[in-house]
């Protein structure tokens, strides 16, 4: 690809209830904490531009509800992801026993082309809430080592701990990924311009 | 007893005004008033029986705040009866009763783990920001408590993110929590059925609005918000899982909420499409996915329409798309 698109990558956060997934969002976007958030129902996103790498891209990043029944409505909101953030509450262990069955289900219903190497990053958030603590760093690091290396954070959306640099290598992710997807595409696309003509030239005949 | 009124500087429903209300909207409500008062002076004796076409015109016109509750239960009600005929088994209950157990001794209602957290965590996450929503206040508590009955009596939906804010805006207005559990009941059982189980049969109310848009009457609303990147499911689930609660000013929703109750859930699917009409021009004004996710969000930055207005333009939307439903 000679031209230099613009570009927009698409990140889902998955996660369950109450993990932080509002306020991750909105303190990497706005550089903003609010104990005042509202339950989010469907799904919200915010976008931003960032430059990585040189290249200047623009971030979607979506907000989705944490309760388990809304998963049905996932398909309308995954497609076309570049990159999925999967986040825990570092003080909740049943938050962290979820992530394999969210990781699952965004495969399942996002159904990317190469679901072996699509991206994923996990967040364990509230580190700040050090005396609550209930999952280790390196229990954390250990699923994510085993589901293919995934990168791991230790986040704080309420004092902006790593959430920079999570999102970098979030956006970078997405980026690798968004090159493949053009390359897929433009091998297809180069099938198809073989097909097409033929179709209009019979068209033509008459 | 002056109605219609609010604590100094807050909206109806006792939130921060979003936008100003001009004169004449606030002489016809009043007007409204005095002839509700003429006509029904003891609305709270009326029964199911007084449901007569003036009376639904009456309510198109713009129901004074204070006779709400029961206004609202009124027109439920019709619908409840039918519901509880043909679902003997899980009927609209009464849950006077069991509110008070939830005050006294809460751990007497059967109520699953994950649904008594989930309840938990959003009671503070509702609407935040309302005085009457705070930790220890007395609508926040009864929140809870409406939510856990609800739980209880309808284990097969338990609690669903968004009826926090359904029940919110019940309780704001009936002040009532009794009032509150039984239209709650009726939302989400007759008027929305499944749509906040995992079925999640929302989509199918978005099925429609999406091929509504699709008919060239709204191929202006279409194009505005394909030029952004914005799809209908964006905007269209929150919307109607939250009965517009959140997107649209208390004066303008309460009236929503009349015609809701009244004429079913098609009226939410109309109102959509009105919206959309009335706001289309302000997505226009750039085809930009956030400016146009920031409009859909906040549909108060129209010009306030008298009750009458508004329900004039919900009924000239949906013809022959949206179907009769409930």
């Amino acid at each position: 690809m000679a031209t230099r698109k613009k570009v927009l990558l698409k990140v889902i956060i998955l996660g369950d209830s109450g993990v932080g997934k509002t306020s991750l969002m909105n303190q990497y976007v706005n550089r903003k904490f609010s104990n005042q958030y509202k339950a989010t129902i469907g799904a919200d996103f915010l976008t931003k531009e960032v430059t990585v790498d040189d290249r200047l891209v623009t971030m979607q990043i979506w907000d989705t509800a944490g309760q388990e029944r809304f998963q049905s409505l996932g398909v309308a909101f995954y497609r076309g992801a570049d990159c999925c953030v999967l986040v825990f509450d570092v003080t909740v262990p049943r938050s962290f026993e979820s992530l394999e069955a969210w990781r699952d289900e965004f495969l399942i219903q996002a159904s990317p082309r190469d679901p072996e190497h699509f991206p994923f990053v996990v967040l364990g958030n509230k580190v700040d809430l050090k005396d609550n603590r209930a999952i280790t760093e390196n229990r954390a690091k250990s699923w994510c080592d085993e589901k293919g290396n995934i990168p791991y954070f230790e986040t704080s959306a309420k004092e902006a701990t790593k959430v920079e640099t999570a999102f970098l290598t979030i956006a970078r992710a997405a980026l690798q990924q968004e090159k493949d997807e053009d390359i897929y595409h433009d091998f297809k696309d180069a099938v198809n311009l073989d097909d097409v003509p033929d179709k209009k030239q019979d068209g033509c005949g008459c | 007893m002056c109605a219609d009124t609010s604590p100094a500087g807050k909206d109806v429903l006792g939130f921060e005004p979003s936008r100003h209300i001009s004169g004449d909207v606030i002489a016809n409500l009043a007007r409204r008033r005095m002839r509700w008062h003429r006509k029904y002076p003891r609305i709270e004796d009326a029964q199911h029986k007084s449901f007569t076409r003036p009376f639904k015109r009456f309510i198109s016109k713009g129901v004074p705040h204070h006779l709400r509750p029961n206004v609202w239960r009124l027109s439920a009600s019709r619908f409840a009866q039918k519901y509880n005929r043909k679902h003997e088994d899980v009927p609209i209950l009464n849950g006077s009763a069991l509110l008070q157990q939830a005050r006294s001794n809460p751990h007497a209602l059967t109520i699953d783990e994950d649904t008594l957290m989930q309840i938990k965590m959003d009671m503070p996450r509702t609407f935040p920001e309302h005085a009457e929503f705070k930790e220890g206040a007395h609508i926040y508590e009864e929140l809870g408590h409406v939510l856990r009955v609800f739980a209880h009596l309808h284990p097969h939906i338990g609690y669903c993110q968004a009826m926090n804010f359904l029940a919110g805006v019940l309780l704001l207005t009936t002040r009532d929590a009794e009032a509150t559990l039984s239209l709650l009941q009726c939302i989400v059982l007759v008027y929305m059925p499944d749509r906040y189980t995992s079925e999640m049969k929302v989509q199918d109310d978005v099925k429609i609005l999406q091929r509504a848009l699709n008919t060239p009457r709204y191929a202006h609303v279409r194009s505005a918000l394909e030029d952004a990147g914005v799809d209908v499911t964006f905007f269209a689930v929150k919307w109607l899982l939250m009965l517009f609660v959140d997107a649209l000013p208390s004066d303008q929703l309460l009236v929503l909420w009349d015609l809701f109750f009244l004429w079913g859930r098609r009226v939410l699917l109309q109102a959509a499409l009105f919206l959309l009409h009335e706001h289309v021009e302000d997505l226009r004004a750039r085809p930009d996915v956030n400016h146009v996710m920031d409009v859909l969000k906040d549909l108060g930055r129209t010009r306030a329409l008298t009750p009458q207005a508004f329900a004039h333009g919900i009924t000239q939307h949906g013809g022959g798309v949206v179907p009769k439903l409930v």
